[in-house]
Formats: C-alpha cells, structure tokens, sequence
C-alpha cells in the first residue's frame, strides 16, 4: 500500500500549518525498486554529488571513482531494503534516499580512508594543478581561489569537514547532514559554525 | 523570532543565526544570484567565509568515460536482478521512459551551482563558461531517451524467450 507522498504539517513560526513533500525523490525510488534499470535515473542525479564527496574526502581521483562505484552498486542491491523515513522536520525537498545514498557513501569513503592511512597519501591540492585537458578558460584566478579554499577545508579536522563539504558542496539542508553522520541537527549546526570560523581564521593567516 | 532562540546557549544561538544564513545564501546560489534576503546574519568573518566558500569551493565530476562505464555496469546487475529465480518464462515490459528523470520535478540534471565552479575528471573548469560545461549540458538535455541501464534491459528482455 502506497503511502500518502504529503503529510500536513504545523508551522507556527511561518503562518500555520502547510503541506510538504515527504521526499522528493519518492517517485524515482519506487520506479527503480519495481524495476532495478530504472535505477538510472537516481545514479544520474547523484553520480557527481557522490563523487563530490568521496573525492573531498580521499583526495584522490581513483580513489573517489572507486568509492563512487562501489556506493551505488551497494546502493542498487539493497534498494529493495530502503525504506523511506522523511519526518516532517526535515522540511521540504528533503530526501531520505539521499541521506540513505549518502550513509553508504560514508561508510564506503571511511574504509578507504582506513586503507589509505597504510598508504602514502597524496594532498588535495594536487586536484588543482593537475592535468587539465578540459580546462578550456585556463582561468587562473579561479584555480587559485578554489585550490586555497579546499586547501582550507582539507585541514579541518573530520566531522567539521564532512559536515561543511555537505552544506556547500552537496547543498544538504542540516537535517540530511545530521541523517548522513549520525548526529543531532543542533550537533551539524554547531560543527558548521565552528568550521566556518576555523576557516575564517585559516584564510586570513598570512603564514598560511 | 525570539521563539527559536529562547533557551539556547550563545553557540547554538550563534549556529543557529549561521544556519539560518547559510539556507539563504544556498538557496540565493541555486537561483543564480550572487546573495540573498536573510532574516539574520551572522558575525562578518563567518559571513565572509560563507560567501566564499559557497561561491569557490568546486564541484566535482568523475570523467563521462566513467560515468557510462558505470552506468553500463549498473545496467547489468540490474538486468541480472530483474531476472527470475524460478525460472518461470512469464513475460514481461520495459518500460522506456521518454526521460530517465523527466518525471521528477527538478531540473534534468539536478546538479545544483552551474555558476560555481566544477572539476571535471580532475580538471578545473567553471561550467558556466566554459565550452566543457556548455557542450555538456547540452549533451545532457539532448541525450536520446533511454540510457545504457535501460538497452542493457532491453537486450536481456529480446534474448528471453516469450
């Protein structure tokens, strides 16, 4: 039995109660859960944002490729056992697969994590100097301004990262980063104010 | 206002205030503009941070070599889950969706801040301007319905046998 894809909620703060969507990508789920190609659909919605998150993470291009096939191959074979948990607090748009996506994505990433401590690592701003067949523009004031930004996110320590490369980098809202990470929303909100300042201070070092 | 912030120590009232910042300013850059009304803003080192990370910080895409490889791997599990395990011939309809997410209700490619800058296979580029990013999106929005995941289907359902 389908479930309602609405569900009225009370907001005071914002005039009353509303209707908001449980999660948005209900519709694209059940497709693909009654028919596994259609699972397509979600991979290419996702693909970069996975990859996004396991490159931050691993600084690695290889790597990041590795744990993004492994994500959504793990992702397609437990699709059948997904089951949506949007609450209402988690706002409009929120999407439960997505945090669910992206719990597979961390758990991934954490284990090549593990295996790349054993390993010589190479540094994320390596990204930034790499080859650029495609870097058509040549835009150097762009590279220089994205390079020293990972280069600041890459030095905060792991949660705050995490937490901060989900806000800007995938736009989750703070409900779907404290989904993603295991954490209450007032713990995300506070991890990310705290980055924020670190960085601040991080970007305005001279000896940096 | 003053109900959300009743009862809160000053960090959460300064996170919250951050927050609340950071919805406006995101959901400013999904738009396409530079910033956004926010109810409040938080202390200006955060709020200078907050501008530039979310302007700078790229986004990242893995090659299209390995977005179709996956895709096509993809389409073989899934056409090895479609498959049924007793056997039994009954059968059955692919559905060819016109789009693979045209029935959603969000952009074709959901990928949010083309304005921002994007890193291609481990190549920097900003696809708003770049001819990169304006050939792939067009390739993207003009891509024949029906991708690898759905031929591979379609190849496994002609070789079973009615």
């Amino acid at each position: 039995m389908t479930r309602s894809a609405f569900w009225k909620v009370d907001h005071p703060e914002e005039g009353g109660p509303r209707l908001i969507h449980l999660d948005r990508d209900r519709r694209l789920v059940e497709a693909a859960q009654a028919d596994p190609a259609r699972f397509e659909a979600l991979y290419r919605k996702y693909l970069a944002q996975v990859y996004s998150y396991a490159f931050y993470e691993l600084r690695d291009h290889h790597e990041a490729e590795d744990a993004t096939e492994r994500t959504f191959l793990a992702a397609l074979t437990n699709l059948g056992r997904f089951e949506e948990r949007a609450r209402p607090a988690d706002g409009a748009g929120a999407s439960t697969f997505r945090v669910w996506l992206f719990q597979i994505a961390r758990n991934t990433v954490a284990e090549r994590r593990r295996r790349q401590n054993r390993r010589p690592e190479a540094p994320l701003e390596a990204a930034a100097t790499m080859a650029a067949p495609i870097d058509i523009e040549g835009d150097a004031a762009l590279r220089d301004a994205a390079a020293e930004a990972l280069r600041a996110v890459e030095r905060l320590p792991g949660d705050r990262r995490r937490a901060l490369i989900l806000r800007f980098v995938d736009e989750m809202s703070t409900a779907e980063i404290a989904g993603v990470l295991g954490r209450s929303e007032g713990a995300v909100r506070v991890l990310i104010h705290r980055a924020l300042r670190s960085v601040a201070r991080d970007l305005d070092d001279p000896a940096r | 206002m003053t109900s959300v912030f009743a009862g809160r120590d000053g960090h959460e009232v300064d996170a919250l205030v951050t927050d609340r910042y950071l919805e406006a300013l995101l959901a400013a850059h999904a738009r396409g503009a530079d910033s956004g009304p926010s109810p409040v803003a938080p202390a200006y080192p955060i709020r200078s941070v907050a501008d530039r990370l979310a302007r700078d910080l790229p986004r990242l895409h893995p090659s299209f070599r390995f977005e179709e490889a996956l895709a096509s791997r993809l389409a073989h599990v899934a056409a090895g889950m479609r498959r049924p395990a007793t056997g039994e011939a009954a059968p059955f309809f692919v559905p060819l969706p016109a789009r693979a997410a045209a029935d959603d209700d969000e952009p074709l490619d959901g990928r949010p801040g083309f304005g921002r800058p994007w890193l291609i296979g481990g190549a920097l580029t900003s696809a708003a301007l770049s001819l990169a990013g304006a050939a792939y999106v067009a390739w993207r929005l003009n891509r024949p319905a029906g991708g690898p995941m759905v031929r591979a289907a379609r190849a496994v359902a002609r070789t079973r046998p009615a």
